[in-house]
């Protein structure tokens, strides 16, 4: 069990939301990130492909 | 001091010299000394994000005292315009991402932590720094949305006029209101549709439980939800709707070298003065303003149109003016005065003081549209500053005219010698000057 020395009120709702959003956020940067890599990775490989046909 | 009773880490309050130290408790004294260890502090510092402060009195078991940087004038949230309140709100997010490195966590993110100073925002609450326990969720999570997302939303999304919501509920928006205002095309939005309405709705879901949520949330997504809101911020778009004051400066009474006129003679009125600060009440976009600033005057131009007091800010934020604060006031009707015993905040003629108070074409708004008598006026405008430079506006200049145009004429007394006279009772008139090719006169007074 987690103990808040909170003087503010957090709300209950508010903590058991942050839960779901963090997770589907977090999910949403992992799942941007590979995506990205991804396509780093296809461009790399494209232009490796062109200048290999240039030679 | 008013508002700071809530924290018992520590608390703020004034000596009699007027200065203001904070002390902070036991309770407070090791998330004290995490900040200043863990190089938060530092980094904070050399970001120019917070205040900094020097030790006051040696530490003892029951306290340490520390005076923080003075902050020269206190303005509130629902005294900002869009961008101000957003340049706060980033602010404070960018805070809260830094902490996170160090190991430390905002406890709070209320807008009033964050004060204008040299025209940028700056954090001012040292104490609102603790450890970060890893898996604990970010508690100040639901006052960021109440006090900053949902103005900010309601504003872009709804009416500019409605951060003026944040003088009724001093908390913060509540969210479930905010999704009631906001239109279909705000909450279709993912960030705003998140943290404004999913999250409303969870508050009023759980609002029975009283049981701590067990829940464990990542680091890495609470920097997800920060990053969130920032992009929710960043997309909003600046509201501009077109108000009465706007373009003000284009429709007056002034042609180029009157204004100029205008200019020049308010320079030779206050030079001799050597003041150096001053509030320019109805200044507008802050054109009258920055002549005081070009004579190293810090002014403060309140306002009561947003588009105005945005235009402003935009402005000093583009050329990077220190001596300007822009701020949106109703003069007949301002905030403070606010929280418990009417005693949290603090009402305008206590926070905004300063040498000089400038009046331009004004009077005749608050004689006329407002029906005030000018000994009202004098009497308030006194509170304010030592002396009072004002603009008078006849009735028969066509700005006047337009005033009394709707409605029956019931001001016998609205002319320069009543106004000599009703001004008289309180203040000593130094000096006037008519301003070539209008009908108006400069009057400049000194408080008796």
């Amino acid at each position: 069990m987690l103990k808040y020395f909170a003087y503010i009120d957090p709300s209950t709702g508010s903590m058991f939301i942050q839960a779901i959003f963090g997770a589907v956020l977090a999910a949403g940067v992992v799942f941007r990130n590979a995506i990205h890599t991804f396509i780093n990775k296809l461009r790399l490989a494209l232009s490796r492909k062109t200048t290999d046909e240039e030679t | 001091m008013g508002a700071s009773f809530r924290d018992p880490a520590g608390f703020v309050f004034k000596d009699q010299a007027g200065v203001i130290h904070r002390h902070i408790t036991p309770q407070g004294r090791a998330d004290y000394e995490l900040l200043m260890e863990s190089g938060l502090y530092a980094a904070l510092i050399k970001e120019g994000l917070l205040v900094d402060h020097t030790p006051n009195r040696p530490a003892t078991e029951e306290a340490l005292v520390i005076k923080p940087r003075q902050i020269p004038v206190i303005s509130y949230p629902f005294e900002w315009s869009f961008s101000q309140l957003r340049d706060a709100a980033l602010l404070t997010l960018a805070i809260q991402k830094l902490a996170l490195q160090y190991k430390m966590t905002l406890k709070d993110s209320s807008a009033y932590n964050v004060q204008f100073v040299d025209g940028k925002p700056i954090f001012i609450d040292t104490l609102s720094f603790e450890g970060y326990e890893p898996g604990k969720p970010w508690q100040a999570y639901r006052q960021f949305c109440q006090h900053f997302l949902a103005p900010l939303a309601l504003m872009a999304y709804t009416d500019v006029r409605l951060s003026q919501l944040l003088r009724v509920y001093i908390d913060g928006i509540p969210l479930d209101l905010t999704a009631k205002l906001l239109p279909r095309t705000a909450k279709i939005r993912p960030g705003l549709g998140m943290h404004i309405v999913m999250h409303g709705r969870a508050q009023q879901a759980k609002a029975s439980e009283h049981t701590p949520s067990a829940r464990n949330v990542a680091q890495s997504s609470l920097e997800a939800i920060l990053s969130s809101l920032e992009r929710s911020i960043k997309k909003l778009k600046t509201p501009n709707n077109a108000t009465e004051w706007g373009d003000y400066y284009d429709k007056t009474n002034y042609t180029p070298s009157a204004a100029d006129e205008k200019a020049k003679l308010l320079t030779a009125l206050l030079k001799p003065l050597k003041a150096k600060t001053a509030l320019d009440l109805g200044g507008n976009n802050g054109r009258y303003s920055r002549v005081l600033n070009a004579i190293g005057i810090d002014t403060i131009c309140s306002d009561i149109d947003p588009n105005a007091v945005e235009a402003n800010y935009q402005f000093s934020r583009q050329h990077k003016e220190s001596q300007m604060l822009p701020l949106l006031v109703d003069l007949t009707n301002p905030g403070g005065s606010l929280g418990w015993a009417n005693a949290e905040r603090e009402p305008i003629h206590e926070r905004l003081q300063t040498d000089v108070v400038m009046a331009l074409a004004l009077v005749h708004h608050l004689a006329i549209s407002n029906n005030l008598p000018f000994d009202l006026i004098a009497r308030y405008f006194k509170q304010f500053s030592l002396y009072l430079v004002l603009e008078f506006v006849p009735k028969e200049d066509s700005q006047v005219q337009k005033l009394l145009s709707t409605r029956k004429d019931i001001f016998p007394d609205y002319n320069e010698s009543s106004l000599k006279q009703a001004f008289g009772e309180h203040y000593k008139l130094i000096n006037e000057a008519k301003i070539q090719g209008t009908m108006r006169t400069l009057y400049l007074f000194k408080r008796k």
